[in-house]
């Protein structure tokens, strides 16, 4: 899915089909590779997952990445966070906070139904970007808890 | 796989009954022998006084708070013995009941639970029958697999940790390691007692039990686990590479290669346990590499979790595993959260690795909330839950409150090694049947923690009220959707329709309701928010979106496990309790169940409920996107 065709979750509504599994991860991957690009971030690793949606494994599920940048000695990675969150709002498509009716804690922007969270890391010399897609995949992602790494993927933009 | 037809036969479920009895007998000897020990301390005490008294009057209530605890483990496996004898009882009169009556009609009952009819019955529509009761006989033959599993489970829960500690020799030297039993305070003396040298190699030799023991810092036991379990890995390993086999041949046939069930358990959930930290830890599965192998470097590289193996018992719960695994270091964190799941959670059966991530958004959150004083989060894989929701384990509190008595004494154990200096929250957060659990740990086995969240509950079993927690200072919080059928269970209680039972496919196995539903207003919680989006029935599924990032729920867990409770308010995150109303025509409200479940005796049967939640406008409940 490329960013210009990423519509409003209400556009899309419950009778769009469900996208297809590559549908659903290029909506993350391509997120992510857009904001290493906008963010000009130094990715030191970048994940990708299938998320259960609830707690039961039941479909709808959607696709997560993690990916974790850069953050130079002494710098406040919130503030970073923070900054980066900024930037990415003020890019054709990409709106400030969460998407209508989320509220997560964090410096968040959403592309439509994605929402990126942005923040510091789990260490000082590290920032992180979560990325979370809709909840529209219909296949069954039940087993499917394994990570792949995407750091090349991300990196090559 | 189910059981056959002819073991159901063979099975004695009224031995458990009877054994249950012999329990109860025990028990009773023990409680008239610690009641006469109270008078007779209570004597001493008027009547002697000095250093010596009460030394000695300090050792006899420690010896009185072990009996305590050994009455309330007996009272535990005569309720598991007697739980599973009478509904293992039932089940076996029931399908011994069916067989009969099929073959009495001229019906064949293979041992497997396959219905065929007899060569002289003639008719087409009789094949089609036989394949119902096909179906019907093998669910049956199921539960009772389940129920079988599940009582030897309980019954080995009730007895206790039961890792083997033997004494270790150090330096030359035999060195006694407590038992599980032994307060977590005298445990801590125990290892500060001890020399560098001693911890060091003690650590080095990995004895099991020591990564169990409350009381020892959770870094020592997370390298003692994380041992452990890869010396479970390397059992099975080992003889496979030396014997040129698969792991998988080695585990089917453990005999032929020297090893016994008890090492293929051992294995199957050290694979699981670390499926579960490499998940929680953000790195690809084990198949190429251990999760030992990975270094802090690495870890701090890519960003990846601070995971611990907190607790490690693989074989414990009759094979169905026990573990704890937290991310971020409880003893050094100012808050701390336990998550306990409810139904069908296991080691064995994976919920430390599959796709919920309950911790790892938790974890993820508080960071956001709190960047300077993330919260640790551990996943309480500490019990023995009941088996789905057709166990009909589900509908009694045995495995609550033997589960809570295991919370309580782990969750009691973090204060003693908890950094001096640095504050303490603690907030135990429990999951549908977990949240009965947590009640359980609260009101019935003494636990001591800051905050309480329950989520989806069913019933909080002995506690009536949010008092009956004794939170000093804090409060019971509530999640629980309008729309999750498990968190009406509590006010339903017995009188549950069975035809909204079916329409959830028996979810609540045939008795429901575990005690007082605490999102009542009688109750004395504070209810969060906790909506499900685009939710418009209630729906099973509903269940389990209390974790959801972005959800209002986990955003107000992470407001009160990072010590902001007070927040809710401002945030716009406090919902009504639900009350109960007094009206005649009850089909002519708005209310989940009335419009899409029909519920043809509710009116007369059940006081009619209302949930405020269920009529929020329509922005304030996220109906617009996908999920």
């Amino acid at each position: 899915m490329s960013p210009s065709d990423q519509s409003t979750p209400k556009a899309d509504g419950p009778t769009a089909p469900p996208p297809s599994d590559a549908e659903s991860r290029a909506q993350v991957v391509d997120t992510a590779k857009d904001v290493v690009r906008a963010a000009d971030l130094r990715v030191t690793y970048a994940s990708f997952q299938w998320e259960w949606c609830n707690d039961q494994g039941d479909p709808p599920f959607h696709g997560r990445v993690d990916m974790a940048f850069e953050v130079q000695p002494g710098a406040d990675s919130q503030g970073l966070g923070r900054q980066i969150a900024a930037t990415l709002a003020e890019l054709p498509g990409w709106a400030p906070g969460p998407p209508p009716g989320f509220q997560p804690a964090g410096d968040v922007v959403h592309r439509g139904g994605v929402m990126v969270i942005v923040g510091p890391g789990n260490y000082p010399e590290r920032g992180a970007v979560e990325i979370y897609g809709e909840c529209r995949n219909m296949n069954d992602h039940r087993d499917d808890n394994e990570l792949t790494d995407i750091t090349a993927e991300v990196r090559a933009g | 796989m189910a059981v056959s037809v002819s073991t159901v036969r063979d099975s004695k479920p009224d031995r458990l009954v009877d054994a249950a009895d012999a329990t109860g007998r025990h028990r009773s000897e023990l409680q008239t022998i610690i009641a006469g020990q109270r008078e007779s301390l209570s004597h001493l005490q008027e009547h002697w006084s000095g250093q010596a008294a009460s030394a000695a009057l300090a050792r006899g209530l420690d010896d009185i708070a072990r009996q305590d605890r050994v009455a309330g483990r007996l009272l535990n496996l005569e309720s598991a013995l007697r739980n599973g004898g009478l509904q293992m009882g039932a089940l076996r009169d029931a399908l011994l009941d069916l067989v009969s009556s099929l073959e009495r009609f001229g019906f064949a009952v293979a041992d497997d639970g396959t219905v065929t009819p007899e060569q002289w019955l003639v008719g087409q529509f009789l094949d089609s029958l036989a394949d119902k009761f096909t179906g019907f006989l093998q669910k049956m033959l199921q539960l009772f697999t389940d129920l079988d599993e599940n009582t030897a489970a309980a019954i080995d829960q009730a007895a206790g940790v039961d890792i083997p500690n033997p004494p270790v020799e150090v330096g030359g030297q035999d060195i006694h390691i407590p038992s599980p039993d032994t307060d977590p305070a005298d445990v801590k003396q125990w290892w500060d007692s001890l020399s560098e040298q001693q911890r060091r190699e003690l650590i080095d030799r990995h004895p099991p039990m020591l990564g169990n023991l409350n009381g020892i810092p959770a870094e020592v036991r997370d390298q003692v686990n994380v041992a452990v379990m890869d010396d479970d890995l390397d059992r099975v390993q080992n003889v496979a590479d030396r014997n040129g086999v698969s792991t998988d041949e080695v585990a089917g046939n453990p005999g032929r290669y020297g090893l016994t069930d008890g090492d293929v358990t051992r294995y199957q959930n050290a694979k699981r346990t670390q499926e579960g930290l490499l998940h929680q830890l953000g790195a690809q599965d084990g198949e190429t590499r251990r999760y030992s192998e990975i270094g802090e470097q690495e870890r701090r590289d890519k960003n990846w979790r601070p995971t611990m193996l907190w607790a490690y018992d693989p074989q414990a719960f009759d094979g169905k595993g026990r573990a704890a695994v937290s991310i971020g270091n409880p003893d050094r964190a100012s808050n701390t959260a336990v998550i306990v799941p409810g139904t069908s959670a296991s080691v064995r059966d994976g919920w430390l690795s599959d796709g919920h991530n309950d911790a790892i958004h938790l974890y993820g959150q508080s960071l956001k909330a709190d960047p300077a004083d993330p919260t640790a989060v551990i996943s309480w894989m500490g019990y023995n839950t009941p088996e789905s929701f057709t166990d009909p384990n589900i509908a009694n509190t045995g495995l609550a409150r033997a589960g809570g008595d295991a919370l309580a004494w782990d969750v009691n154990g973090l204060n003693v090694t908890h950094e001096a200096g640095v504050p303490e929250h603690v907030t135990v957060i429990g999951h549908s049947y977990g949240s009965t659990t947590v009640a359980d740990a609260f009101a019935n086995s003494g636990m001591q923690a800051d905050d309480a969240i329950l989520l989806g509950s069913p019933g909080t079993d002995v506690a009536r009220s949010a008092a009956d927690f004794n939170l000093d200072g804090g409060q019971v919080y509530i999640g629980d959707a309008s729309t999750d059928p498990v968190g009406w269970l509590g006010q339903m209680g017995n009188t549950l329709p069975g035809e909204l039972n079916d329409s959830l496919g028996n979810m609540v196995g045939p008795t429901a309701g575990l005690g007082a539903d605490p999102a009542f207003e009688d109750f004395g919680a504070t209810r969060f928010r906790a909506e499900v989006p685009g939710a418009d029935t209630i729906d099973p599924s509903d269940h389990s979106y209390y974790y959801t990032v972005g959800s209002e729920s986990l955003r107000s867990m992470t407001e009160i496990v990072t010590g902001n409770g007070g927040r809710l308010d401002e945030l716009g995150l406090l919902a009504q309790p639900r009350t109960e109303l007094t009206v005649s025509t009850p089909q002519q409200l708005d209310v989940p169940v009335l419009g899409e479940v029909p519920l043809p005796h509710l009116e007369v049967e059940t006081p009619v409920i209302y949930d405020p939640e269920w009529n929020r406008a329509g922005g304030s409940v996220t109906n617009d996107h996908g999920y």
